[in-house]
């Protein structure tokens, strides 16, 4: 399951980012006449056919595998937050049939704005699909819209459900970060192929990435407030806060920083921020939490610097810009975007246990206890490898070939 | 009434689903065929342009009737739904294994236009597949209500799955006719894949009405495991608005590139 979700979200994260890059790159082609662009969104096109291909059918397989893997879990599941998926149903239509339309009528309109405008549909569904699947999440950590007495589901509210507490502050981190990574992969693109454009398309990139990066840090530092009130023993563990104390230091990367976190939870040094001792030790969660929290943070940190590194030496020391220096750091700082997207939905399901709906049901008895599990944990992870590779060869071959035309 | 409303939406989404996967499976694999039998040297044949012209841009589409078929089903039946779970462990399996091998298929054929033999060999193989093992593993037991429970009915399975097999080869032919005609005059080959399609759709949804008010037989009836009546009114009312959305979105992208 966890092999399933965390291909998953890789691949929907690029489903999320590229129509929005693509859309843009055509329409700047078309604003400033610059052929250069709708070259960019032409040739994109493609990484954005190819995923959404494997995200459908990565999102066709997590789907079935709820259904079977995780019966007790679909049984409040499907009763209490269906509704999300039931509107992202709709919405994923809209994208595949946007998808088909944008990727092969390049050529179909004279007036470049008529599918230009066929852009906007993708844009919207996915982002859509973005919130409305991250809304289920939310509720997973925030479960609210239903009353739970001894088991049985009942009073069941499912707009409340659905924009339930952890919506504004979960959705919005997680997307930005979603267009941000985006942003940065590109970015890393641009820096390894030689193209008459790579200057262009890095610019366009690294601005992006600068704008996006500084909205994840901004809604990442919302998010950490809303957990610290929340969900304060996931919280606790992120921060790794043992005692329950006012003046609590920040930790990170084994750094101390004394009473920063009580400042930055709850503005004074006197905010009393809760440990891990307020709560009973068998419903701590995991405490490596903490370096994966740790890792999130210097990745967006990292993610704030090096584009404004970019730019001032693409300023004031152009040679650095472009040396080989600065194109590994941008290739390492796109690879790590990306591990930064999967530790901080780590960072989220794992501070969440031992629960898989916090305070309602226990992961431990959420899956099936049939035995034929043992068959999916085998086989899915390695059609997963299989399929992860097939994409990244696909990718790779289709631009190498088309690299001189 | 409102449950029998509720079970005609995963019904239909997954008939529509069921048509659209044996013309796709059925054009990929004529169009497969030509590089498997004889010296492997024929690669791009007519049947290859017509498949990449009418399947590729709206096969990414069809996935999607799947997927909903299944979401409405759990969102409109959420206690029933797992049971089918549980029991169709093992065809549902078998199913997404072959879905993964068709789709690493379609993508080295049609995106990477790639020429090994082998690939196209397990595309065709997937493609035959796909729809048998969904018919014979699945279909029977959603559509009649009955769960498996002794060999009689994995006989039964055995039959519809060869009944799919044998649909997908026929309807993969009657599109190809349609698409070869397509812009002459000759209306015989549209009206042909029209009654498949009718022939098919009387067969499937007089065995799913015959079934009601179960759906699994015999303890769940449509009107005991429908979910609670407020949550029932907010899907069906989410549905009515994304199928008046969708339903132009659908007739644009098939006027634009089947029709």
């Amino acid at each position: 399951m966890g092999t399933t979700m965390a291909f998953h979200i890789a691949l929907a994260l690029f489903g999320v980012g590229i129509p929005f890059m693509i859309s843009l790159a055509e329409l700047l082609g078309i604003m400033r006449r610059d052929a250069d662009f709708t070259t960019m969104a032409k040739r994109w096109t493609f990484a954005m056919a190819t995923l959404f291909v494997v995200g459908a059918v990565s999102g066709t397989i997590v789907a079935v595998l709820f259904m079977v893997l995780l019966p007790p879990f679909m049984a409040i599941a499907s009763k209490v937050i269906i509704l999300p998926f039931t509107i992202e149903g709709f919405a994923f239509f809209i994208e595949a049939i946007f998808l088909g339309i944008y990727a092969y009528t390049w050529d179909r309109w004279k007036n470049p704005w008529v599918h230009w405008l066929t852009s906007i549909p993708i844009l919207i569904a996915s982002c859509a699909s973005a919130f409305l699947i991250t809304t289920v999440n939310a509720f997973m950590n925030t479960p609210q819209g239903f009353t739970d007495i001894n088991g049985v589901i009942a009073n069941v509210h499912p707009w409340l459900a659905m924009f339930n507490a952890a919506v504004p502050t979960e959705t919005s981190h997680s997307i930005l970060s979603y267009y941000a990574t985006t942003a940065f992969v590109f970015a890393a693109v641009a820096v390894t192929v030689t193209k008459p454009y790579h200057k262009k398309m890095l610019a366009f990139s690294m601005v992006l990435a600068l704008g996006f990066s500084l909205a994840v840090v901004a809604t990442g530092d919302s998010s950490a407030r809303f957990i610290a009130q929340n969900e304060p023993e996931k919280f606790a563990a992120a921060e790794s806060v043992m005692q329950t104390e006012p003046n609590a230091p920040l930790v990170i990367g084994g750094i101390k920083m004394p009473e920063l976190l009580s400042i930055l939870v709850g503005g004074s040094r006197k905010t009393v921020v809760k440990g891990l001792d307020s709560f009973d030790p068998t419903t701590w969660p995991p405490l490596v939490v903490h370096y994966f929290f740790d890792l999130m943070v210097l990745i967006g940190v990292l993610m704030l610097i090096v584009p404004i590194l970019l730019f001032l030496f693409w300023k004031w020391r152009p040679r650095w810009a472009f040396g080989k220096a600065m194109r590994w750091l941008i290739v390492i700082t796109g690879i790590l975007s990306v591990v930064g997207v999967e530790v901080g939905w780590m960072l989220t399901e794992l501070g969440r246990q031992p629960y898989v709906i916090r305070n309602v049901l226990l992961t431990s008895d959420a899956f099936t206890t049939s035995h034929a599990v043992i068959a999916y944990a085998v086989v899915f992870p390695i059609a997963y490898v299989v399929l992860s590779g097939l994409t990244i060869w696909i990718l790779l071959s289709h631009y190498r070939s088309h690299n001189d035309s | 009434m409102i449950a029998h409303l509720a079970i005609f939406i995963p019904v239909t989404s997954f008939f529509i689903y069921a048509i659209l996967l044996f013309i796709e499976c059925g054009v990929t694999m004529l169009a497969c065929w030509p590089a498997l039998i004889g010296d492997g040297t024929a690669n791009v044949g007519e049947n290859m342009d017509l498949a990449l012209r009418y399947v590729t841009p709206v096969w990414e589409a069809t996935n999607v009737f799947l997927v909903f078929a299944i979401i409405s089903l759990a969102a409109l039946f959420p206690v029933a739904t797992p049971v089918w779970g549980r029991t169709l462990i093992v065809p549902l399996f078998i199913f997404l294994v072959v879905v993964a091998a068709r789709i690493v298929g379609m993508l080295y054929v049609f995106y990477q236009r790639g020429k090994r033999r082998a690939m196209k060999a397990l595309l065709f193989v997937a493609d035959l597949l796909a729809p048998a093992v969904l018919f014979g593993g699945v279909v029977p037991f959603f559509l009649t209500g009955s769960l498996p429970h002794n060999a009689l009915t994995w006989s039964f399975s055995f039959v519809v799955g060869s009944f799919a097999a044998i649909a997908t080869i026929v309807f993969g032919l009657l599109f190809l006719n349609y698409a070869q005609a397509r812009g002459k005059h000759d209306r015989l080959p549209a009206v042909e894949l029209l009654l498949g399609v009718l022939f098919f759709g009387i067969a499937y949804f007089v065995t799913a009405i015959h079934q009601l008010p179960y759906i699994i037989y015999p303890s769940f009836t449509i009107t005991n495991s429908i979910t609670d009546p407020q949550s029932a009114i907010i899907l069906l009312g989410v549905c009515a608005v994304g199928i008046v959305i969708t339903v132009p979105a659908l007739a644009l992208l098939y006027f634009l590139f089947v029709l």
